[in-house]
């Protein structure tokens, strides 16, 4: 299979734009997602968990209905340290601003730098990349636009984690008819984008601190 | 400059450990995996033989044990006070942990008031336990704070940036302005002094959590010159503004019923 891994993904953010506890404008090639993150606080006593953080993921579209956020859901109850605040509840909301292709995958990198930016203990720090699959030559496009996934054949998101700076396979989520061959194909593809995205939030946090004098 | 780490980073530190002899974990931010350190938030590695720590930007407030903090008073609940401390969950304080306290001496502390104070116990299964006094039975500045002035909210990384010895805000501040000022870690600022020197004083340090040391000089002195007056806050083309001045002096002399011909 042929890998298309011409064009480099361009990334934006910017922090403290509204009155939540973190909030962050993150937009990812073309797509624009807005992520705010209330918490951790107090939660009344139906709500709580005894020996777990509650975490709440809400994910809005542009016309203000909320979808399905299940990846969104597992992948931040993975990623934070639950077990360090019980009782207390974690609000995530998720709202896209516009899509231009690779929206899950958007999204989840948005939720990841913003609890970078809340200061929450993690246990496991998450990297998404979505991919897409040609039919007509079998080229593999790595964060594809909203014209190619609609003439792909196959896609699928691979969230990626990284211990001690070493990329490890942690999700992976397609849709489309696949074959074996296609998930070698496409975890290689994804590595060097989930490089880079780890890159992006490495830059962006030691900025982040170094504006605030922080060092 | 120390090394910057992300969460699930392995941290090298460079001291190396005597037989027997483990790292001691300052505050936050790092887990032991295998038997290694490895970063579980994002910020600047630092180690002083073997305390490691990671120093993070934060806005919200984490309780440490020893953290000294100022909260304001919320509930009375029997012979102990709920305080909160901007955490997740609110600090309990007993009247008894107060100087000089005893069962017939209590403190007058009322809902509404606020409190300088350490927190002594912290368990993630209970309410934090403030205390204002320490080891010894010796208030050391802590106590209640007088009922006036103004608190401000900054981020907790900023109060930790104000209490280091060579921070140059504060020492510019203290040139300038007679105030009296409280500061605690979990992100509150108190200042007390004359309405106008707490209007400008508020508006520096909100400002200067957002400069770097090497600015702080200049910043502070020409935001000192445009509240005292001395330079316009928007730069103004003063020649307009004479020519529209004279306009309107002689339209008004020209209305004046009082001049006689």
């Amino acid at each position: 299979m042929e890998i298309d891994d011409s064009s480099s993904t361009v990334f934006t953010s910017r922090f403290s734009y509204s009155d939540s506890d973190t909030s962050l404008h993150y937009i990812q090639n073309e797509t624009e997602v807005l992520c705010c993150i209330n918490g951790p606080g107090e939660l009344p006593m139906s709500k709580r968990i005894n020996d777990r953080l509650a975490v709440s993921v809400v994910y809005y579209l542009e016309n203000g209905a909320s979808t399905s956020s299940n990846e969104l859901q597992e992948f931040a109850n993975l990623m934070i340290d639950r077990s360090s605040h019980p009782r207390a509840g974690l609000s995530i909301n998720v709202i896209q601003m516009r899509d231009n292709g690779s929206r899950i995958s958007s999204a989840l990198n948005s939720v990841s730098l913003a609890l970078l930016d809340s200061a929450i203990s993690f246990d496991v720090l998450f990297a998404a990349v979505e991919v897409a699959l040609l039919s007509d030559n079998n080229l593999i496009v790595v964060n594809p636009s909203k014209d190619v996934e609609e003439k792909a054949v196959a896609t699928a998101l691979i969230v990626f984690s990284s211990v001690a700076k070493e990329l490890k396979v942690c999700g992976f989520r397609s849709t489309g008819i696949i074959t074996p061959d296609f998930y070698c194909g496409a975890v290689d593809a994804a590595k060097s984008s989930a490089n880079e995205v780890f890159e992006y939030f490495r830059k962006t946090m030691k900025e982040r601190l170094s504006n605030t004098s922080t060092f | 400059m120390s090394e910057f780490v992300l969460p699930g980073d392995r941290l090298i530190p460079t001291a190396a450990l005597k037989q027997n002899e483990k790292y001691k974990i300052c505050a936050r931010g790092i887990i032991m995996r295998d038997e290694e350190p490895h970063a579980s938030l994002p910020g600047f590695f630092h180690e002083n033989k073997e305390k490691i720590w990671i120093n993070t930007f934060s806005q919200k407030y984490f309780p440490q044990t020893a953290d000294k903090v100022i909260g304001i008073v919320t509930q009375k609940i029997g012979d102990f006070w709920k305080v909160d401390i901007s955490g997740i969950e609110k600090a309990e304080i007993d009247f008894m942990s107060f100087e000089n306290a005893t069962k017939r001496n209590r403190p007058d502390v009322r809902i509404g008031d606020l409190l300088y104070g350490n927190i002594k116990v912290i368990n993630k299964h209970l309410s934090p336990v403030m205390s204002c006094v320490n080891d010894l039975g010796k208030a050391r500045g802590q106590g209640l704070i007088p009922r006036a002035g103004t608190i401000i909210s900054v981020s907790c990384s900023y109060t930790r940036r104000l209490l280091q010895p060579n921070c140059k805000i504060l020492i510019f501040i203290e040139k300038s302005f007679a105030i009296e000022t409280t500061i605690g870690v979990n992100g509150r600022v108190w200042i007390n002094g004359s309405y106008d020197d707490i209007k400008i004083v508020r508006s520096i340090i909100q400002r200067f959590e957002k400069v770097i040391d090497a600015d702080i000089e200049k910043v502070f002195y020409e935001m000192i010159a445009v509240a005292r007056g001395e330079v316009p806050s928007i730069p103004a083309d003063t020649e307009m503004k004479q020519e529209v001045k004279a306009e309107i002096k002689d339209e008004i002399e020209d209305d004046d019923p009082m001049n006689t011909i």
